[in-house]
């Protein structure tokens, strides 16, 4: 049976499912017991599972995960939640001098089924330090997976998904989105990783997006609707592995690609996926892709300073508009 | 405290002969099977740097000696010791030096990063401090299992300086782990000594101590004195669950990542190395086990040359292999 629940419910029933059936499931992380539960997604899971089981840790974030990892090397499946990603970046030693190549440094003779779950706190007055996400860092690494799931659906099933791989996974998860209500399936599921996901059709460009932009990029699909421009919208949804299929088909059809990002302008997955578009359909686009990211710049915590600096559906939907008036000709494929 | 005596264990009592005999054996192997490794490397067929453990074989012996198959081992660069004292197949280790399919570790790993299930060492991390988390992380499986094994993690003095040392200690004691704690304190950290990095009278098992880890500091070249604390502390560790630390001083004679000595060096003296040299682990056994009659000097010979037909019949096989059979067997990248 299929219900509407928010994000934080459905990591919640995801983590709680996972428990129930896999003993070798832990959770771990500084406050995963704390009674209002990671703002819901880890509520009453110390109180229903006990503190085996759900481990409140030392303020060591770096070789907790070390021990994490350690524990997965002798049959566990540790979730290992940072509250603020931020704190991420206390384990990158753990995360990947080790984590992301066990596998290769045993030979690909042994498993590493850890998950990271990481929280973007982008919100009001979070400022400099508590409003980043800077997944792209993970996501440079071989052998650790990247998701960003944006609908509850998603939240449930890649969680899931991670938790039971046999591989690292890191789940990126934003705040602003924790209230937010979708459907979910009661029951068990996971969802493959590698999979983006079209959430409008649209003929005359392709809004490529991740994680919390994507309402933004609904809305303006629904102004530029309203100019005349038909918009197929896409949540890229999984990071790493990326789904170039979709995207190359979506392209194909439209001629036109905007990817927007929630990071920093450098070095990130608009970057990367319109460079491979342009690589495989050089001859094909109509103009060269646009890429929608963050300044290279730190927010400030007053709402004047985020308002200036996150891009809005009103300023998305110009930029996009204006973006597809340049006239531009098809380039010719080098004889 | 650190400095306090155990009474002799049983086994030195009761069956000392045999017990001396299979520690010299252990040593010899390691020592032999390395002078070998030293004497080959200008061959060129070993292709990885090799960190050489030759005269602090006494800490792997004396450590392995009480540890069980089931009970695990984390290693660190410096491995072949702990490889060899828990019965690693020496054939595997020397293939995995050249890079062969049949190494340890699949080729893929080199001397640094050897994996043996078999014998407990679930991966080796070169990167110094983390396998403390690691193996602390095994310790947590353990106790989470309610199994009474032990997790043994050898480190040197150099990782002590780690915050993995401080987090990892912490929380082993925190939680009651079963970790045993291996420091083999050889003052030197590459090629810096422990007089550059620490301040005098920084007293490594006070640290322990002050983490709620007990801690003893033990004549690492002295393989009855490290095998007699091993012992008591390890029957303590599976009866109690409780971490350990011990202080094994020792002293390594070549280079930090080198097949070779390296006198001459700004580091540490000629001098020096000859006085340790003088303190060599298994002839101070030898010595013993000669003036008291338990081994004859012609047996003594007949061991060291038992060992040398088999470890020159390993390098034999490995050098008869022409071209490095090397395979990168990695799954594809995950785009």
């Amino acid at each position: 049976m299929t219900r509407e629940i928010t994000y934080s419910e459905a990591i919640l029933e995801a983590t709680t499912q996972l428990m129930e059936g896999h003993p070798e499931v832990y959770l771990i992380g500084e406050g995963v017991d704390d009674f209002n539960g990671l703002w819901g997604s880890t509520k009453g899971l110390y109180e229903k599972f006990g503190d085996q089981r759900v481990l409140d840790i030392p303020i060591s974030e770096n070789a907790l995960t070390g021990i994490a990892a350690g524990s997965a090397l002798v049959g566990f499946r540790p979730i290992f939640t940072h509250q603020r990603i931020d704190f991420m970046l206390m384990c990158m030693d753990a995360l990947f001098n080790n984590i992301a190549k066990w596998q290769a440094m045993t030979g690909y003779k042994q498993n590493m089924p850890f998950t990271a779950r990481g929280i973007v706190g982008r919100g009001w007055g979070q400022s400099v330090q508590h409003a980043q996400s800077f997944y792209p860092v993970f996501a440079h690494f071989p052998g650790v997976k990247v998701v960003a799931p944006y609908s509850p659906y998603e939240a449930k099933g890649l969680l899931t998904a991670a938790v039971l791989a046999e591989e690292p996974v890191i789940v990126i998860e934003a705040r602003s989105l924790y209230s937010k209500k979708g459907c979910v399936p009661e029951d068990f599921y996971t969802l493959d990783f590698g999979k983006g996901e079209i959430l409008r059709d649209g003929s005359d460009v392709t809004i490529a997006g991740l994680s919390y932009i994507l309402e933004d990029l609904l809305s303006a699909s629904d102004l530029l609707k309203d100019k005349g421009i038909s918009a197929e919208v896409i949540n890229l949804r999984s990071i790493k592995p990326f789904d170039m299929d979709i995207l190359i088909e979506s392209v194909s059809k439209t001629g036109n690609l905007v990817i927007a990002d929630i990071t920093w302008d450098c070095f990130n997955l608009a970057s990367e996926l319109s460079c491979r578009v342009n690589e495989q359909l050089f001859t094909e686009i109509k103009r060269p892709p646009l890429r929608l990211t963050l300044p290279e710049m730190y927010v400030g915590a007053s709402r004047e300073s985020e308002e200036n600096y996150y891009m809005s559906a009103e300023s998305i939907a110009k930029k996009i508009f204006c973006w597809l008036d340049q006239p531009m000709q098809k380039r010719q494929a080098l004889q | 405290m650190s400095q306090k005596k155990f009474k002799k264990g049983i086994t030195l009592m009761v069956n000392k002969s045999t017990f001396l005999r299979e520690r010299l054996k252990t040593m010899l192997r390691i020592r032999i099977f390395e002078e070998k490794t030293s004497l080959e490397y200008p061959s060129g067929y070993l292709k990885c740097p090799v960190h050489l453990y030759i005269g602090q074989e006494a800490v792997a012996a004396g450590i392995c000696t009480y540890l069980e198959t089931a009970d695990y081992v984390t290693t660190n660069h410096r491995s072949h010791g702990h490889y060899i004292a828990r019965g690693g197949d020496m054939l595997k280790l020397a293939a995995e030096m050249a890079g062969m399919e049949s190494g340890c570790t699949g080729g893929i790993g080199g001397s640094q990063h050897i994996y043996a299930p078999e014998s407990g060492i679930m991966g080796t991390s070169a990167i110094v401090g983390s396998g403390i988390s690691i193996g602390t992380g095994i310790g947590l499986g353990i106790k989470m299992k309610k199994q009474n094994h032990v997790s043994a993690i050898f480190l040197g003095d150099g990782a002590t300086e780690e915050g993995y040392f401080y987090e990892s200690l912490n929380f082993a004691s925190l939680k009651k782990l079963p970790v045993l704690y291996v420091c083999e304190n050889n003052s030197l950290a590459t090629q810096s000594r422990i007089e550059s990095r620490r301040a005098s009278g920084v007293d490594i098992c006070k640290i322990a101590e002050s983490l709620g880890v007990q801690s003893i500091r033990v004549d690492g070249n002295n393989v009855m004195d490290v095998a007699e604390a091993a012992e008591t502390i390890i029957q303590k560790i599976r009866n109690e669950s409780c971490p350990y630390l011990i202080e094994a001083v020792t002293y390594r004679w070549m280079g930090h990542v080198s097949p070779y000595e390296d006198y001459g060096v700004r580091y540490r003296t000629q001098h020096e190395i000859e006085e340790w040299k003088k303190k060599c682990p298994i002839k101070k056994l030898a010595d013993y086990m000669t003036q008291s009659s338990i081994i004859s000097n012609e047996e003594y010979d007949f061991i060291c040359k038992l060992i040398k037909d088999e470890v020159d019949e390993i390098f034999e096989k490995i050098k008869k292999v022409e071209k490095s059979s090397a395979k990168v067997s990695a799954p594809s990248t995950p785009y």
